[in-house]
Formats: C-alpha cells, sequence, structure tokens
C-alpha cells in the first residue's frame, strides 16, 4: 500500500489527537501512536507539586500590583504633591475665612485669580500626566463654568460673559489651581467636608462654591471630584472604608474582574468623569522575564543574551487566539 | 489502584479566571491539568531539568498571574510561552543549547519518581519515550514545534507566539517534522545523533 501524503486538514487532526492510529492514512500510525503516547495526560505527584502550588500563591500574594513598581513610585509622587497642594488649599482656605472673621469682609476674589486648565488654554497640567489631560471634558467643563462664575461673583461681570477662563480662589496663593494637582487637592479638600455631611456650600468658602457652581450641585460636584482623585490615582475618602480592588468604586466600571489588576482613567464621554477599569494586556514586559522577575535565583540575572538559541524572539507575546487542542 | 481522573477541570476558563483572582483550588487545578505536558516539554528540551524548569515558570507565572487576562487556551499559551524563557534562561546559564536529547537515562528521569503507581510509571515511560522518539528523530527546532503542538496542546499560531514565528513558519516546520518523523519510523531516515 502506498503512503499518502498528508493534506493540512489530516494533519491538523493528527498533531491535535484527533487521529488514532487505526484511523490513520496509511503509512502514518506509527507517527500517531507516537503523538499519542507522547500526548498522553500525565499526572502530578508528591508534595513537590503542593510545594510548588504553595510557592505559586505565594508569589501571587507577594506580586506587586500588575501597573508595575514606575507607576507606584509616579503615584506617591503625585501623593506627595497633591498632599502639600490639599494643604496649601486649606491653609489658603482657612486664612481667608480667619481674615474675613476679623474684618468682616471677604477678600476679593480677583486677588488671587488663578488658572484652571482650560480648553484652548496652554495649561501646564496638559503635561502632567492623565489627570490633568487638556481633553478632559470634565476639566473643560469645570473651568469653563467656574470661569464664568468667578468673574459673575466678583460683581466685575454681572453677566459672566467674561470670555477669560479663569476661576478664583479666595485668599488662595496664586497658582494653586494652575495644575491638575490643585483641582486634586481642592478635591481632596472637597471631599472632606462632603464626606463629613456638608452639603451647602453655596456660601462661604469661594473655591467650594465655584467648584459646586461648575457641577450644578454638590453630589454633581462629588463625583467629579472622586473621578478627579481616582484618575491621580489617590485614594476616594468616601471608598477607602470599604474598596475593593474589583474596580467597586461606585464609579461606572467595567470588565471587573480582580485581582487588583483595574486601572482607572478618567471617562472622556461625560460630564462627570466616570471610570473605566482597563485590563492590561499580557505583553512581554509583563512576562516573567527571568532577569527582571526571577529574584529567587541571580543566575538568572545578567545573562548575555548573545546565547539566545536561534528563533527565539524576547518579544513574542503569548496567546490569545484559538487555543490548541489535544 | 485506580487513577484519579487526569485533564482539563470542567470548565477551564472559568479555572483561569477563579486562579487569576487567587483561588488556591483553581491554581491546583491549573497546575495538576497543564504541569504533566510542562514537564515533558521542558524535559526534552533540558534533559534532567524538566521538573525544576517547571517549578520555575509556575513561580515566575504566579507573580504575574494577577495581570493575566484571557482564556484557557490564552492561558496554555502564555504558560508555555513563561516555560520557553526559563528554558532560554537555562539555556544561557549553559552557555549553549544542549547538543544531546534524552537518554534512556534521562527518560527514566520522569517516570523514577517513589510515589507513582505502578500504571503511571508506564505511562510516564511511555509519554518519555514518545517524546524521545520525536526529539532523537528530529532536527530541534522541528521536535520544538512538535512537541508545542502535541504535547503542550498549542496551535500554530500559540507555537509561533511562543517561538517567535509566524504561524506559517510553524506550519512548514511541522509538516516537515511529521514528514521526517514517519521517515525515521519507517526506518528510511536515521535518528537525530
Amino acid at each position: 500500500m502506498t503512503d499518502l501524503p498528508l493534506d493540512p486538514f489530516t494533519e491538523e487532526r493528527l498533531l491535535r489527537g484527533h487521529l488514532t492510529a487505526a484511523d490513520a492514512p496509511p503509512g502514518w500510525a506509527g507517527v500517531a501512536d507516537v503523538l499519542a503516547c507522547a500526548a498522553a495526560p500525565g499526572q502530578v505527584h508528591g508534595p513537590s507539586g503542593e510545594a510548588v502550588v504553595a510557592a505559586v500563591l505565594d508569589a501571587m500574594a507577594s506580586a506587586p500590583s500588575p501597573t508595575g513598581r514606575p507607576r507606584r513610585m509616579i503615584s506617591k509622587l503625585r501623593s506627595a504633591k497633591v498632599a502639600v497642594a490639599s494643604a496649601a488649599v486649606l491653609i489658603a482656605a482657612g486664612g481667608a475665612a480667619a481674615a474675613a472673621g476679623a474684618t468682616g469682609n471677604l477678600p476679593s476674589f480677583g486677588e488671587a485669580t488663578v488658572h484652571l486648565a482650560s480648553s484652548g488654554s496652554s495649561a501646564p497640567s496638559s503635561s502632567d500626566g492623565p489627570t490633568t489631560n487638556a481633553k478632559s471634558p470634565t476639566r473643560r467643563g469645570l473651568s469653563a463654568g467656574s470661569g464664568r462664575s468667578a468673574a459673575a461673583a466678583d460683581g466685575r461681570d454681572p453677566a459672566g460673559t467674561q470670555p477669560g477662563t479663569q476661576a478664583s480662589v479666595p485668599g488662595a496663593a496664586p497658582g494653586v489651581l494652575s495644575n491638575g494637582e490643585g483641582i486634586t487637592g481642592l478635591c481632596t479638600a472637597f471631599l472632606a467636608r462632603y464626606d463629613a455631611g456638608e452639603r451647602d456650600f453655596s456660601h462661604g468658602d469661594g473655591a467650594f462654591a465655584e467648584l459646586v457652581k461648575a457641577h450644578d450641585d454638590a453630589a454633581g460636584t462629588e463625583t467629579f471630584c472622586a473621578g478627579e482623585l481616582r484618575a491621580a490615582g489617590q485614594a476616594v475618602p468616601s471608598e477607602t472604608g470599604g474598596g475593593s480592588t474589583t474596580g467597586g468604586g461606585g464609579a461606572a466600571t467595567s470588565g471587573d474582574q480582580g485581582a487588583g489588576a483595574a486601572e482607572q482613567h478618567p471617562s472622556t464621554t461625560g460630564q462627570h468623569t466616570s471610570t473605566t477599569v482597563r485590563r492590561d494586556p499580557i505583553v512581554p514586559a509583563q512576562q516573567p522575564t527571568p532577569a527582571a522577575t526571577d529574584h529567587r535565583s541571580g543566575v538568572l540575572a545578567g545573562v548575555p543574551s548573545s546565547s539566545t538559541p536561534s528563533g527565539y524572539d524576547g518579544a513574542s507575546a503569548p496567546a490569545s487566539g484559538a487555543g490548541g487542542h489535544h | 489502584m485506580s487513577r484519579p481522573p487526569v485533564g482539563a477541570p470542567d470548565d477551564p476558563d472559568a479555572t483561569v479566571r477563579a486562579a487569576v483572582r487567587g483561588s488556591a483550588e483553581a491554581v491546583t487545578a491549573l497546575y495538576r491539568w497543564l504541569t504533566p505536558g510542562l514537564v515533558r516539554y521542558l524535559e526534552a528540551q533540558a534533559p534532567g531539568h524538566g521538573d525544576d524548569l517547571a517549578a520555575e515558570t509556575w513561580i515566575s507565572a504566579g507573580r504575574t498571574l494577577a495581570g493575566f487576562d484571557g482564556d484557557a487556551d490564552a492561558f496554555r499559551g502564555w504558560l508555555f510561552t513563561a516555560a520557553r524563557r526559563q528554558l532560554v534562561a537555562h539555556w544561557r546559564r549553559r552557555a549553549a543549547r544542549p547538543k544531546e536529547v534524552a537518554d534512556l537515562g534521562s527518560l527514566g528521569h520522569a517516570a523514577d519518581r517513589a510515589e507513582l503507581p505502578e500504571e503511571s510509571v508506564v505511562e510516564a515511560m511511555a509519554s518519555a519515550e514518545a517524546v524521545a522518539v520525536i526529539t532523537r528523530s528530529l532536527p530541534p527546532d522541528q521536535a520544538e514545534v512538535l512537541l508545542l503542538r502535541v504535547v503542550a496542546g498549542l496551535d500554530a499560531a500559540q507555537v509561533g507566539e511562543v517561538l517567535g514565528k509566524r504561524p506559517g513558519t510553524v506550519r512548514v516546520v511541522q509538516h516537515r517534522a511529521l514528514q521526517r518523523l514517519k521517515e525515521v519510523l519507517d526506518g528510511t531516515a536515521a535518528l537525530q545523533l
């Protein structure tokens, strides 16, 4: 009997184990036998398997967040800067209140006019990461509203038609709100007061009043500020008590599969910032490269790359398509 | 002695999702499902080191498992990609890819475990011998493609991703591998020595 060449379909069936030796084309029974034996299911035995599983679970528990260390460092730096900005806003607001109490007059809004990131303006915030994206409709809405209402509140432009997009923070040092950190700090302070039960921001502190005006009401401002803090990688006060790693924060979330893999980004689709949970694609950089991740053994690090076997591409991505079959 | 059922979990995709969330049971199920093939593949590529490399693969995968997003097939490809990186590191440590392939001594390595049931030893031997036939019959690149297709259960695209080759290239290599394996088994071609 003459042997038949394998057509691609039969070849695929053979490789997937769908073709037994008895069903194999003439001359291919031996190959089918070998492949079937090689693909036979095996067993994991003994304590060594349990130890490996335990080590895997330990590795999972001690693994850094999927976003990686650099982002965490950036977050830490940003946290420190936001804390400074928040303190500046609070101190300034407190100073303004003290001055108002002493003199009976609120300080002029115009004395501490600062820029908010505005649409079409060359706001410095545009280079300060995702939380200060100049394209953010949320920020645009805030700045436009603030600019109008600030001037109107100041009494210099009752119609609120002043073309400028400047907002005022009474008593605040100029520049406090000139970048994303400022607005994040203001939001931090606002949320602290909001969480304390305060809902009426229409009087008193002008910065909060402007913020609330820009977002219709305190609830809308709370949503906005929560989104700002999430986008800045900061904890939202109202969520820190019962927050989970699955992205549950009250904002719009999707792809919730937990494991702390959620990364929040400001949405560009709403008036107020919503958050989406993005699962980072598994890219080669996240693969457990020996030199990068295997810190248990120093021998894996610093190995020259020139000895990579032929055909190996370190940038190869893990599979995401249709799976193989036995 | 009865042999516990071995194979894929009832719902591999759900098992992978649970493992990503940190379920110990799911990780255990995945480990039991995929480790035999993983060890077989690694043992064929690095005789005598399959178990150790498989363990290192799992542990290193555990560090990034929380960031994995995909189904069971994707997970299998992801795991074998990690395994191949462990292999590459192993080869680098040894300064060169070994020319030798599994000999009878290393074949016994997979089966030489006191705790194995008798029939499992036989099966392990049979599997190891089959893998040895493949590795001794084929050039290393063809053997690796065939092992990833058959032992790991990856499709051509996944093998391509693991090896950094195009799926079409993988199909060409696997076709040549099958042809050569057939010739060796027919006695018309010599073993790779």
